[in-house]
């Protein structure tokens, strides 16, 4: 029922482990893809070594988590034998880039190259480093990045991964797909802030960081909705799905692949079986045989 | 399951063990198992893991000055409030007729399980100098220092060595620097007995997403921080490596900048 094709590539569920949810080594995106992930998203890659924020980087509020990790990674150079380990990753691997400048992009997405991810997400998203937004601030800059990573690319797929932090999804998602862009993932987090009221102060180091978990979904949903419409692109959809029902919902609106973040906190690391599960039961009561056949339906 | 969300809690006493290392009490009651931790948030400052010191009535933990957050817990006054969250991983098993082995400020989350057994154990403890060891008001704790002054003159490790030729336990618990748990692990090994090591790792989100904290296949915040042998036998990290706050894999030797 659930195995299904995105861009070619061949997945046995549509679930996909989300950029930056534990994906900072090989052996836990293998313990991922061992649990019933369909495909597995690397933490986003950067041009230079990173040391993130200072704790707290995560806080959790009655129907959310906010986090500004601030990117940590140990940038793209100390990345071959992170990329040689993953040679042996049992399910199809998304990378995940993100870079201060065009060229950064291009550098990185040349590395990544020859280790041949099935495709590689542009993480033009992150409200957590200063300049994490800056590709997403005009359709045209959007446009141009990911017009010059796709002419580097070669055969593998461009996805951009795109900001709720905008005023206009279908434009952010037409600048992708005139870049070239091969699929767009919906959405990264919305920029948030808790304060705790004892201590009279936000209480992550950064001040702000992204809502992600079930405040997030009503909001991912929709710019899945308006991507789809505004494009026709393949989209990954992310963002607070933690159920069977909302994986649906969100494939509905116009997913054909649905991300999976911050469930694995609420329901534990047995989330990709548990959701996949729940969505056969689903589509078992109601008579549906392949996800094809739901995909955009509450469209028209 | 614990919310992830700091609660600022007031500190109630404040105990001092040694020059570096003090015990706070704060006013706040967790249900909790021995070798479990919490976040514990200085407002404006950071955000750390620290093992639960006791939680049978309030909450503890002992915190030794290292750096500069752990620095500021320790010049905290009474009265001040701290953010805490938590209880969060994996304690230890309750078996008893055991032998704890504790190096430094590994010792709290071995003294929360010593006191939730009666009897039937024996408890050792290494550390540099007589002026680090902690908890030496409890008159059954065997020590060792470096130098000589206080208790054996050597490693804690050539104690337990002793200790389970004279009988063997059940099972052995440990915690403190890496690669006095690797010995630990090899001499329980050589006689047959069962181990138990609780881990550090360098921590961020604490419940298990945003992998700093990795050690080969395991997740050290949710897996852990306390693992069996049979555990760490399959981990090729333990003992070897660990990842930078830049998730960068180094030697343990890297990453504790040559002071393990
Ligand atoms: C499960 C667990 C339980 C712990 N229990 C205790 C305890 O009971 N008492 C106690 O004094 N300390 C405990 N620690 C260590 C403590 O969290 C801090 O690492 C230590 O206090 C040093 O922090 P610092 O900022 O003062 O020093 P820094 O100078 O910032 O760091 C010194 C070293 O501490 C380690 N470290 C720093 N930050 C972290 C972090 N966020 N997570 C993990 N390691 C870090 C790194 O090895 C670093 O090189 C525990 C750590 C873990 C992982
Ligand atoms: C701790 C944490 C770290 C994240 N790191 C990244 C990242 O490095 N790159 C990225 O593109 N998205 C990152 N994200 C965003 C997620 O990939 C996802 O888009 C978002 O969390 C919404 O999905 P969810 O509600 O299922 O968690 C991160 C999210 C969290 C909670
Ligand atoms: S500290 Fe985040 S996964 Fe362990």
């Amino acid at each position: 029922m659930l195995p299904t094709e995105f861009l070619g590539i061949k997945l046995k569920n549509p679930l996909v482990l989300a950029s930056g949810i534990l994906g900072t080594s090989p052996e836990i995106l293998i313990r991922m893809a061992e649990s019933g992930a369909g495909a597995v998203t690397m933490k986003s890659i950067g041009p230079v070594e990173r040391e993130g924020n200072i704790n707290p980087n995560i806080v959790e509020f009655d129907c959310g988590l906010l986090n500004a990790m601030g990117l940590p990674g140990p940038g793209y150079k100390n990345m071959a034998g992170k990329m040689e380990e993953l040679k042996n990753c049992p399910v199809p691997l998304f990378a995940s880039i993100y870079g201060s400048t065009v060229q950064d992009f291009v550098d990185i997405v040349k590395f990544l190259r020859e280790y041949r991810p099935a495709a590689i997400e542009l993480d033009i998203s992150c409200p957590n480093k200063d300049d994490g937004l800056s590709f997403s601030a005009d359709p045209e800059t959007t446009r141009q990045l990911v017009s010059e990573v796709r002419k580097h690319s070669g055969s593998i797929p461009v996805i951009p991964k795109l900001t709720p932090n905008t005023s206009s999804i279908p434009l952010l998602a037409e600048a992708c797909r005139k870049g070239g862009a091969d699929a767009l993932n919906a959405i990264n987090t919305a920029s948030g802030m808790v304060i705790n009221i004892e201590a009279r102060k936000p209480v992550l180091k950064y001040k702000k960081g992204g809502v992600s978990g079930p405040a997030l979904k009503p909001i991912a949903v929709r710019c899945v909705y308006e991507s789809y419409e505004a494009t026709g692109l393949p989209i990954i959809g992310t963002g607070g799905v933690t159920t069977g029902r909302d994986a649906i919902e969100m494939i509905m609106a116009g997913a054909s692949l649905v991300g999976i973040g911050s469930a694995l906190y609420y329901r534990g690391l047995d989330a990709f079986r548990l959701i996949a599960g729940e969505m056969e039961e689903w589509m078992k009561n109601n008579n549906i045989d392949s996800l094809q056949d739901i995909t955009g339906a509450a469209h028209g | 399951m614990a919310k992830a969300k700091p609660e600022m809690t007031r500190i109630l006493r404040i105990k001092k063990e040694n020059p570096y290392v003090k015990t706070i009490t704060l006013d706040m009651k967790m249900k909790a198992e021995p070798g479990q931790f919490v976040m514990i948030w200085l407002p404006g400052v950071d955000e750390k893991p620290m093992s639960i010191r006791s939680s049978n009535e309030n909450l503890m933990i002992t915190v030794e000055a290292r750096g500069k957050c752990s620095e500021a817990f320790t010049c905290l006054k009474e009265g001040n409030s701290i953010g805490v969250r938590g209880p969060y991983g994996k304690g230890f098993s309750h078996v008893k007729d055991c032998i704890m082995v504790g190096g430094g400020i590994g010792m709290p989350p071995l003294m929360n399980l010593s006191e939730s057994m009666d009897g039937n154990m024996r408890m050792l403890q290494g550390a540099r100098t007589k002026n680090r060891l902690i908890f030496t008001d409890r008159h059954d704790m065997m020590t060792a220092t470096d130098d000589g002054s206080e208790g054996h003159r050597g490693f804690v490790t050539d104690l337990l060595e002793k200790e389970i030729l004279k009988k063997k336990p059940r099972i052995v618990y440990t915690c403190g620097p890496e690669l006095m748990m690797v010995k630990v692990m090899e001499i329980c090994k050589r006689h047959g007995v069962g181990m138990e090591a609780s881990l550090e790792r360098y921590m961020r989100c604490g419940i298990g997403i945003c992998g700093s904290c990795v050690c080969g296949k395991s997740i050290v915040c949710l897996d852990g921080p306390v693992f069996t042998m049979e555990q760490l036998e399959k981990n090729p990290d333990f003992g070897k490596h660990a990842l930078s706050r830049s998730a960068k894999k180094l030697t343990l030797g890297e990453y504790y900048g040559g002071k393990e």
